[in-house]
């Protein structure tokens, strides 16, 4: 399976460095990725970009994780899409009401970085999985590549926010 | 005769000196009667100098002029037959009432219209302690306190006359007997005139109210002694008693509360829900919608109001008794209390909110140090020399000691704040102690260590399954860590009813020392490389408290140098 054939995935998260590691780590094992910083801009971009697969931290400025989850399983157009909570509340009973509040999964931090991205594909349909089994080594400044379409839509988006 | 001297009697009319007001009407009578014919003979009472009756026997002549044939004066003769008057009447109720009077509880005396005793039964013989030979036609002064004699009370026989309607005369007013002892006793009397041919005669029942005036006293003592103001109200509500903490309490003196409505206790707008209905005036208050609740207030004489309880207990009596507790101070430490508990929840609220943002904020960071660390030692950005990769393995090792620590702080704070949620099931031991062994058996077999599982499938126990999880996990871990060569085992087994999940290490050992406080918060073990900063120093703490959640025990045996065995002891549980 060629790489530009596995899905994108989006991930929002607003701590900077956990997005880079998560986003590092997708790229690193062959998937196409979109970055959200706050719960909003997740909601917009799936709505305009509708990615195979969304991980979304439940701690989040503007729209939190639940009220993401909320208006993603609400939505006719979107409710398909596996949304995974990846999340620094790990207490007991934490895994729980996430699951119990529409998260498809549950990964708490910190994560493993040698499982992590095979746990996410397991919600992807096969045939949008990378088949890549172990990560591309030195490869991670490669670009990420993303169709025509969604470059537009997101550049659009991007004007949009500034006026 | 009469007791008067002569100088002291003449110039006065006889009706002055002698003849009692009830029979000077009389007395005229006979007069005009005598004027007329010849001698008047009668019986009837006069009065002594000292006041007391006699019966006499008097014939009265008028004497006139014989020419003019003008009343001039009457002759007089008295006899005294007072003696033989009692003798008489003493005959003749005896035969006719003797046993009607025998056959009463009461102490029965019959006095004569001189205030003579001219019966008693044997009643009043007990009660007084006097033969009947002793008192008959005697004053019935001699069965009274010295004190009520010629007082106006009933040794009057004008006040015996006035009072003989039949009812009690003790009502309001205290009477006392007395006894040939000398002793008073309390009595009630009821007087009933008797109409007889030899005039009219007084019946006295008398009864010895000693006990009832004990019980009174009893009844009243104990009124008094208790914390709560009593009050009883008769039937129409009005009150008739109360007792001294009733009038402390509502600041009315008794007199201002006697004969009142009890309503008068309570604030107004409890009296109209209930127009005269006192019980439920105080058993359901439903005062109007603006009040404080449904609850029940006392009125002072002052106006002000205060919390009240009231218990209300219907008396033999048709009476009713209501026993009203002040609870202001019980409202007040109940307020307190509720305001207490309102913080400590607020307090615990912020302190388990302080916890989860912790939890949160301390993960957050060592996400990105575990998380990048792991991927240069997978060696996603290139490759790495042997001493980038050792150094990196430091820094991944401390953050993962940190995440431990961070854990089990959290977990400790959760278990000390009573917010760890237990969920008991019914778990087969086999797949808990298996799980922990595909999870942990890899550690020990990296370590050069044998490692034995043997557990026996169905045994099940009725337990919380993360916690029993992670009680062993804390267990193997420990064993591993302590231990350099050897063997670990895993075993599972029934041991006097309790089923036994016990962890047996060939490693270190613990000292004796080290033992005492082994279960202690961040007591450490020297570790098995001679390092002391393995761990938290909160496994066992956590797994102890653990366990006594979960109703577990952990026992345990270790010799220096030859290994420990730590054991969970789970009991028996009935499904």
């Amino acid at each position: 399976m060629s790489s530009t054939a596995s899905a994108r995935i989006l991930v929002v998260e607003d701590n900077s460095a956990n997005r880079a590691l998560m986003v590092y780590l997708l790229k690193a094992f062959g998937y196409h990725t979109l970055e959200a910083v706050d719960g909003e801009q997740g909601l917009e971009i799936a709505r305009h970009e509708r990615p195979a697969l969304i991980v979304c931290d439940v701690q989040l400025p503007k729209l939190d994780g639940y009220a993401v989850v909320d208006k993603l399983k609400t939505d006719h157009a979107l409710r398909d899409i596996p949304i995974v909570a990846v999340t620094a509340f790990a207490m007991v009973g934490d895994r729980n009401k996430i699951l119990s509040a529409g998260f498809d999964g549950y990964i708490g931090k910190p994560i493993e970085p040698e499982t992590f991205v095979a746990q996410l594909a397991a919600f992807l349909p096969l045939k949008l999985r990378s088949g890549r089994e172990y990560p591309a080594i030195g490869n991670s400044t490669e670009p990420t590549v993303r169709s025509q379409r969604a470059r537009k839509k997101s550049a659009a988006l991007h004007e949009a926010r500034k006026t | 005769m009469f007791g008067f001297t002569q100088d002291e009697a003449v110039g006065h009319s006889l009706a002055e000196l002698v003849i009692p007001p009830d029979r000077v009407e009389e007395e005229q009578r006979i007069r005009r009667g005598a004027r007329d014919g010849e001698v008047a003979v009668y019986e009837s009472v006069r009065r002594r100098k000292d006041g007391s009756l006699m019966h006499v026997s008097v014939s009265t002549k008028a004497i006139r002029d014989n020419i003019s044939h003008e009343l001039q004066y009457f002759i007089s003769t008295k006899k005294d037959v007072t003696h033989l008057k009692v003798l008489r009447d003493s005959k003749l109720v005896e035969a006719r009432f003797r046993d009607l009077i025998e056959s009463t509880s009461d102490a029965i005396v019959m006095v004569n219209a001189a205030g003579r005793i001219v019966l008693v039964n044997s009643h009043a013989e007990k009660v007084f302690g006097h033969k009947k030979a002793e008192i008959m036609g005697r004053p019935i002064d001699i069965l009274l306190p010295e004190r009520y004699r010629f007082s106006g009370s009933i040794a009057d026989p004008a006040n015996l006359f006035a009072h003989s309607n039949g009812g009690p005369m003790s009502a309001g007013s205290e009477l006392y007997g007395l006894r040939k002892s000398g002793e008073e006793f309390p009595i009630q009397i009821s007087l009933s005139p008797l109409e007889t041919e030899e005039g009219t005669m007084i019946m006295s029942a008398i009864r010895d109210i000693s006990d009832r005036r004990k019980a009174e006293q009893k009844f009243c003592g104990l009124l008094e002694s208790a914390p709560d103001a009593m009050v009883i109200v008769n039937a129409a509500c009005k009150i008739v008693l109360v007792n001294s903490q009733t009038v402390k309490l509502f600041g009315w003196n008794r007199e201002e509360l006697l004969k009142q409505k009890i309503e008068m206790l309570v604030p107004e707008r409890f009296r109209d829900a209930h127009p005269g209905d006192p019980a439920g005036l105080f058993t359901t208050p439903k005062a109007r919608a603006t009040d404080l609740g449904m609850e029940l207030r006392g009125l002072r004489k002052d106006g002000s109001e205060f919390p009240i309880e009231v218990s209300l207990n219907p008396l033999e009596t048709e009476e009713q008794l209501f026993v009203i507790r002040d609870v202001t101070e019980r409202k007040r430490f109940e307020q307190t209390l509720q305001e207490k508990n309102v913080e400590m929840r607020k307090a615990i609220l912020a302190r388990d909110r302080f916890l989860a943002s912790m939890s949160h904020e301390l993960r957050t960071p060592l996400n990105a140090i575990i998380g990048f660390t792991g991927t240069l030692l997978m060696g996603l950005p290139g490759p790495l020399t042997a001493e980038q990769k050792r150094q990196l393995e430091t820094v991944r090792s401390s953050a993962r000691h940190q995440l431990s620590l961070i854990n089990d702080l959290l977990d400790l704070a959760k278990i000390e704040s009573g917010k760890v949620e237990l969920n008991f099931e019914q778990i087969d031991c086999a797949d808990v102690v298996n799980e922990v062994a595909d999870t942990l058996g890899p550690l020990a077999i990296k370590k050069g260590l044998r490692f034995e599982v043997r557990v026996p499938k169905n045994i099940v126990v009725n337990i919380d399954r993360r916690a029993f999880s992670q009680i062993l996990i804390n267990l193997v871990n420990n064993a591993i860590k302590f231990t350099n060569q050897g063997v670990i085992r895993l075993r599972v087994q029934k041991r006097n009813g309790a089923t036994e999940v016990s962890v047996t290490d060939t490693g270190i050992g613990i000292t004796r020392e080290d033992q005492a406080g082994l279960f202690d918060a961040f007591s450490r073990s020297v570790s098995a490389n001679g390092n002391r900063e393995e761990g938290s120093g909160l496994g066992l703490h956590l797994s102890q408290r653990l366990a006594e959640l979960i109703g577990a025990r952990i026992n345990f045996k270790s010799k220096r140098g030859k290994g420990s065995f730590f054991a969970i002891s789970l009991q028996e549980q009935p499904a």
